[in-house]
């Protein structure tokens, strides 16, 4: 039996305006760094950042996936489906959050950062989506419902583990498909963001998506938390892998580099 | 400023019963999926190679993800039906989870060794085609029997399962070909999660334009686009998998053996 939502719910209309407001400074931030990238040739994160608008789309399967229900009358709401509303900071939020964070995680491997920094990129995501998803909850704008576990005030924290790992997929994609994304080619980040989110969420949550809509003990709800976080971190460290091995290949090597030399994720 | 409150619809899933017996399906995909393991048992035996097995095995676990796109794609079972377990508020029929093993555990493994080989991505855009063509097959009998239904809205209920099911042979033998490549021995054991990430994975990347059209109140030409963007996205993930196949053999081969 699916967990009925809490249909009923009202978001203050303060507390719907302020989070919108944060969205929107978050999202011009993020877009002005985009632009200036832009500027200087580089229009990938422009495209990142619409890919992440355009993956939106996808929350409203998720939420009923994963006992999600955004109040119904919170401010600016942009569409409708599988019979819920959703709020523009939810689109604006995949924008900066996914798209900028996927460009980020891009951006860094082609300056020749490795392994340590994608996992800092995925720690501060980890963080990130929690004091912003906090934040929202607190403020009473939606909530999450049905049996969660790892829920210690609200937030259900195995989330936490799988939405980090979706600007790692997509931005190690971006960054093996670069030389293919150059002119009008760039455009395909913007179906390729929403296919990794969709991908991501798969491959990674159907645990907890199972054991949520199942009637199954309490501590088998909590065994499927435990392992979509699990399959979160192994994905992950699958990424990193794969894209450690993508630097290692004879092709990407310097012809001329020192045998002592430091050998970079990603060849200059 | 007037809100509307919507209520999710939990309660458009109709009820169905069989119009034959669907022991006749248990009896079929039950044979089809003894055959997989007979044959996953004597290559692995053979090759001293765990992979066709951890395969089979792996797809059984796969059909865990069944009722998450039942729902998404509008699919109900008949009731009557023998179940092997219930989520989502629908009882996944028994015959159905064994059916997994021959598509998603054998034919992957199958495809995993065409890779390995270097086979041309032609070859694979065939076998594709016939993963496709045979799903489509069983799709219309078992509707034909009624032993199951699609009760979203054309044109998109004709597209909930057998679309998705070409790339995903592809994907889930690249992934076999690619991780198995560097696990020597029992610790190719660990792929038996592979089918149940690649299943998922090509379903949720793919269809995610129409199980957002199917549940959602748009024009009859959004519902098109919707399906013609799932179709598309499937054929790409198909092209993409198997050029990867190919860039991957000849790296290590340096040419199709």
């Amino acid at each position: 039996m699916t967990p009925v939502p809490p249909v009923h719910l009202s978001a203050p209309s303060g507390g719907s305006w302020f989070f919108t407001v944060l969205c929107v400074a978050i999202f011009a931030g993020a877009s002005g760094w985009a632009l200036a990238r832009a500027a200087r040739g580089d229009m990938l994160g422009v495209v990142a950042l619409a890919g992440g608008l355009v993956a939106s789309l996808i929350e409203a399967m998720l939420d009923n996936l994963g006992l999600l229900w955004f109040a119904t009358d919170n401010h600016l709401v942009v569409f409708h489906s599988f019979a819920r509303s959703m709020p523009l900071y939810v689109v604006l939020g995949y924008g900066f959050y996914f798209g900028a964070i996927a460009y980020v995680t891009t951006f860094s491997l082609g300056r020749g950062h490795g392994s340590r920094r994608l996992w800092a990129i995925y720690a501060v995501g980890w963080l990130f989506d929690l004091a912003l998803e906090t934040t929202g909850s607190a403020v009473g704008l939606y909530k999450y419902y049905g049996p969660q576990p790892f829920n210690p005030w609200g937030i259900p924290l195995w989330w936490m583990f799988v939405n980090p790992a979706l600007p790692i997929a997509a931005g190690g994609l971006f960054h093996v498909m670069r030389d293919r994304l150059h002119g009008v080619r760039a455009l395909l980040v913007v179906v390729l963001l929403p296919m990794c989110y969709g991908a991501t969420y798969g491959a990674i949550a159907w645990p907890i998506f199972i054991a949520l809509h199942s009637h199954v003990p309490g501590w088998v709800v909590w065994v499927a938390g435990a392992a979509t976080a699990a399959f979160s971190l192994l994905f992950v460290a699958l990424i990193v892998d794969g894209l450690e091995w993508y630097a290692r290949r004879p092709e990407a090597q310097p012809a001329a580099a020192p045998a002592s030399a430091p050998r970079p994720l990603v060849a200059a | 400023m007037t809100t509307r409150v919507l209520i999710p619809a939990l309660t458009d899933v109709p009820v169905l019963h069989s119009g034959i017996d669907t022991a006749v399906f248990l009896v079929g995909f039950g044979a089809l999926a003894v055959a997989s393991f007979a044959v996953a048992a004597v290559v692995s035996v053979r090759r001293r190679d765990p992979l066709a097995l951890a395969a089979c095995v792996g797809a059984l676990v796969c059909a865990l993800n069944e009722p998450i796109y039942d729902y998404l794609g509008k699919i109900v079972y008949a009731a009557d039906s023998t179940t092997a377990y219930t989520a989502f508020g629908r009882h996944i029929p028994l015959f159905l989870v064994l059916g997994y093993v021959p598509w998603v555990g054998l034919l992957s493994y199958a495809v995993a060794r065409l890779m390995a080989r270097g086979v041309a991505p032609r070859r694979l855009y065939a076998l594709a085609l016939g993963s496709f063509a045979s799903v489509v097959l069983v799709e219309t009998l078992g509707n034909l029997a009624h032993a199951w239904s699609y009760y979203g809205r054309p044109p998109l209920k004709y597209l909930g399962v057998a679309p998705q099911m070409a790339p995903v042979p592809i994907l889930c033998g690249l992934l076999l070909y690619v991780l198995g490549s560097r696990l020597r021995g029992w610790r190719r054991l660990w792929l038996v999660f592979v089918p149940t990430v690649a299943l998922p994975a090509v379903y949720a990347s793919a269809g995610w334009p129409m199980y957002l059209a199917l549940h959602s109140d748009v024009p009859k030409v959004v519902q098109y686009l919707a399906g013609f963007l799932t179709l598309a996205l499937c054929a790409a993930i198909v092209a993409c998998a198997a050029a990867a196949a190919r860039a991957r053999a000849l790296t290590i081969h340096g040419g199709p053996a």
